[in-house]
């Protein structure tokens, strides 16, 4: 489980979060209306 | 509190020698009475069976920071990265041995990011049973240390196949948060109960309550608004 926050999460924002689901687990990134500020992947092997 | 924060007046900049600083030897045993606490104080419920071993894990892990870092100014750090990858199971009643070192600086525009990694081997057999990372920015650093580049997101470019919307509570003018949230709960209550606080246990269920949400509610009742004080 790998989370990377690209910028500060401040509070009040509205918080999107996209899942992607690939061959090893699936990815994602919350965005508020600024930008994305959290990526991230769930890995299994 | 991390040891190694300060003071403004006490920062000291981040050194490319810190690269490989290392923590002593940390051995961390745990039971199983040790794991369901944790698994029950983290919310996890009977219907998701016996406590996970990264559950297990979670709980001993507590880092132990090489003593080479910092001092650094409190206010110029953030939490930027955070990983973590688990090799072998853990089982309910253990002992781990962790080593934590300073493994990576990455300058930034604004700053530089210190990657802390911390691997954890049985106390038995040596087996590497986990590794986490973490990286802290410290803003207005450079360490000068020759590092990897910025790493590639990875993620694709196609439209995501699910998209999770949450939206805040309004925020009062004191700061504090204003309307109703939502308090998972999924276990039947043994007793009828109030409202249950945030951070607290619910009187129904016995879990301690966490926000997820727009509404309140816990054991299917539904709560009060407001975010308690």
């Amino acid at each position: 489980m790998t989370v990377r926050f690209t910028a500060p999460v401040l509070s009040g924002n509205e918080l999107s979060t996209e899942v992607w689901r690939d061959t090893d687990g699936a990815v994602f990134r919350t965005s508020t209306d600024r930008g994305p500020v959290v990526t991230g992947a769930a890995r299994m092997s | 509190m991390w040891p190694f924060l300060r003071t403004e007046a006490e920062h000291v900049p981040v050194r490319a020698d810190l690269l490989g600083a290392a923590s002593g030897v940390a051995l961390r045993t745990w039971e199983p009475a040790d794991a369901v606490a944790y698994a029950a104080g983290i919310g996890a419920t009977r219907d998701e069976g016996p406590p996970s071993t990264l559950i297990t894990l979670l709980a001993q892990f507590d880092v132990e920071f090489p003593a080479a870092l910092g001092p650094w100014a409190f206010a110029r750090v953030l939490h930027a990265e955070q990983s973590h990858t688990t090799y072998a199971p853990v089982p309910l009643r253990g002992r781990l041995s962790i080593r934590t070192r300073v493994s990576d600086l990455r300058d930034l525009a604004t700053g530089v990011i210190v990657g802390i990694s911390a691997e954890a081997l049985d106390g038995d057999d040596g087996t590497l049973v986990a590794r986490t990372r973490m990286g802290l920015f410290v803003r207005g650093d450079r360490s000068g240390a020759t590092s990897a580049s910025a790493r590639r997101s990875g993620l694709p470019e196609r439209p995501a196949e699910h998209t999770v919307v949450d939206r805040p509570a309004p925020t009062r003018p004191n700061g504090t948060l204003a309307a109703a949230t939502t308090i998972r709960c999924t276990s039947k209550p043994r007793r009828p109960g109030p409202a249950v606080s945030l951070g607290r246990s619910c009187t129904g269920c016995a879990r301690t309550a966490s926000p997820v949400g727009r509404s309140s509610r816990c054991c299917a009742r539904t709560a009060r608004s407001g975010w308690w004080p």
